[in-house]
């Protein structure tokens, strides 16, 4: 029965044959976790998301009664909507801690330059995804970040305007606009996700994983062509990630069940109020996982070329195959100035996150110029401080 | 024009905040917050998440009793719904909010608040509490000072003060629940879902150690 169907269909087959012949280095560690931890959260917002679809109403005047009568009246109605609110802040996380260890082990150095942009361009989407989707419980705060985020997209010349109206879909933000988001953040953006995510594990299993070590597993081959460092995939790295995703789900349910606000991080206050075109917040403030590019727009005078920065802090990623000319890809072998730009990219990141959520002050601006002169500073000084950095010799073959 | 400005800074200033003594495992409590919301603010506010609760039922928390409002009364600003309000501005906030009524001769009603300057609602507790004054200080400021360094009874209320608190507290207690009713379940059976992951975690490990015996040994 199972050959009759295999023969006709070999969609099994070919899965477990990408897990079992999937050749990963043996060596890979504590920052690996984090691609098969991003793909259990795509799978947690698109359950939850479903079920919140059931039940949530895309009408400016019902969007959050529907949410929270959802979350009084049906059975663990609640539950899913904080999964699916926490699993947002958590995705973002655990995509920062995965582009970080890109960066720590140069995993964007050829041959993985289109592994690279892949996940580049689903930075922007999940970007994407997580906007839209903050608009739809039609809070205050969704409101008018709403109009903040759509007022830069009329900073593009020429068609900054006609393509506001057709994302909008209205001369302001309106509730067409959130029929439009509505649309966008449940199926457009979630088949493009789909998409990449596809594409991102295909060009993975094209050139394999790079490991701490930077060194090419396929460099030594046994007399079999196969890796003499390599494993299956399956059953060790699928054992390796259950155990990862159960300790990263202890973290992850602890702040679902017992935070589930996320001390005003996860769920605004201010969304706890429906939108009110006519009060304007205090304070509007991103998403704390979008605040570090909101820094570096304040951080501009004028709002133009603030866009063009906040664009050009995530394209820059891009150029990273390209910019960094040093003869080792991983940070144990490069030397210190590589160190130093790296960690001082980190702080820069971490400072513009906290700047971002903060309210415009002189000192909060002069932070935020500081930071973003270091976050760019890592990606325009790279081609020169990795060429004259005094880089390490990385062993033959993996060290354990 | 010192007099004036003194004013200015003293009504801008923000005293600080007190914590209502309540726990959201204290059903009690909140049935009893119920009935006095139902008692004293359901006349103007509605509930309106709340309409199959049964602790809200019980005490008369009905959506077929609540107030409606037209938009344009109370000059534009009727008086909102409460389901969300603790959530929205804190339990430390409203609580101050209800207990920092004040006699102040310029206000249409008669009392002003200290947390909230020029609020709309007229103080509902004018019987229950008695008449605060505030108390002046030297340096002319709010900031930072804690109610009852500001606040004196002038006048006694029909409540005593310790009983007039635990009313306000216990509808900030109610409050709190209808925000959040599911709170108390979820601490319930969050401590069984963890518990579940960490014997998860303690078998995963193990088994990455007997899959991974081999590896670590060969090199």
């Amino acid at each position: 029965m199972s050959e009759w169907f295999h023969e006709r269909m070999p969609v099994f087959k070919e899965v477990s044959n990408h897990l079992k012949n999937y050749k990963a280095p043996k060596n890979l560690n504590f920052w690996y976790f984090f691609g098969s931890l991003a793909l259990l959260m795509v799978a947690n917002q698109f359950i939850t998301g479903i079920w919140l679809l059931m039940y949530y109403t895309p009408d400016a005047s019902l969007a959050m009664s529907s949410i929270e009568l959802m979350m009084r009246e049906v059975s663990f109605g609640w539950l899913f909507r904080y999964l699916h609110a926490g699993g947002a802040s958590f995705i973002f996380i655990v995509i920062y801690m995965h582009i970080f260890r890109a960066l720590l082990y140069g995993s964007y150095r050829s041959p993985r330059e289109i592994l690279w942009w892949t996940g580049c361009l689903m930075l922007v989407v999940f970007m994407a995804e997580a906007y839209t989707g903050y608009v739809l419980p039609w809070g205050q705060m969704s409101y008018w970040a709403a109009r903040v985020i759509m007022s830069l997209f009329k900073t593009i010349p020429f068609i900054g305007d006609s393509l506001v109206l057709f994302i909008q879909g209205d001369y302001e933000v309106s509730e067409v606009t959130l029929h439009r988001f509505f649309a966008f953040h449940v199926i457009l953006v979630p088949l493009i996700i789909l998409a990449f995510v596809g594409l991102h594990t295909l060009a993975l299993h094209a050139v394999g994983s790079n490991n701490p070590d930077g060194v090419e597993i396929k460099d030594n081959l046994d007399k079999n062509g196969e890796p003499v460092d390599g494993i299956p995939f399956h059953p060790f790295y699928t054992v390796k990630d259950i155990m990862g995703a159960s300790i990263f789900l202890f973290i992850f349910l602890s702040v679902v069940f017992f935070a589930p606000r996320g001390w005003g991080l996860i769920l605004e206050p201010e969304n706890f109020e429906i939108a009110n075109y006519m009060v304007t917040p205090l304070h509007i403030k991103p998403s704390w996982y979008l605040a570090p590019y909101y820094a570096i727009l304040r951080a501009i005078p004028s709002k133009g070329l603030g866009a063009l920065a906040m664009l050009a802090s995530i394209a820059v990623f891009a150029l990273l195959p390209y910019l960094d000319r040093s003869p080792v890809k991983s940070m144990r072998y490069k030397g210190p100035l590589s160190r130093i730009a790296l960690g001082s990219f980190v702080i820069a990141f971490l400072g513009l996150l906290v700047v971002g959520g903060m309210e415009v002050s002189p000192l909060s601006i002069t932070a935020a110029r500081i930071c973003s002169f270091l976050y760019f500073g890592y990606f325009l000084f790279m081609p020169i401080y990795t060429a004259i950095d005094k880089h390490g010799v990385p062993p033959d073959r993996l060290s354990l | 024009m010192i007099y004036l400005l003194l004013i200015c800074s003293f009504l801008n200033a923000a005293p600080a905040l007190d914590e209502p003594a309540f726990s959201y495992f204290e059903k009690e409590q909140i049935a009893a917050g119920a009935k006095a919301f139902a008692t004293t603010c359901y006349s103007c506010h509605s509930m309106s998440y709340m309409r199959s609760d049964p602790v809200s039922l019980d005490a008369g928390i009905n959506p077929e009793l609540a107030p409606v409002w037209d938009s344009s009364s109370w000059n534009g600003h009727p008086p909102p719904d409460l389901s969300l309000i603790t959530a929205a501005k804190g339990a430390d906030f409203v609580y101050s909010y209800l207990m920092s009524y004040y006699l102040s001769e310029n206000s249409p009603n008669g009392y002003d608040n200290l947390v909230l300057p020029g609020t709309q609602m007229p103080n509902p507790f004018s019987v229950m509490q008695g008449d605060q004054v505030v108390v002046v200080h030297e340096s002319g400021t709010k900031d930072n000072l804690r109610l009852f360094q500001l606040l004196r009874l002038d006048k006694k209320g029909s409540m005593k003060p310790q009983a007039f608190d635990d009313y306000v507290t216990s509808i900030v207690a109610y409050l709190d629940y209808a925000s959040d009713p599911n709170k108390a379940y979820r601490h319930k059976i969050g401590f069984y879902v963890l518990g579940f992951l960490s014997i998860m975690i303690l078998i995963m490990i193990a088994l990455d150690l007997a899959y991974w015996k081999d590896i670590h040994g060969d090199h």
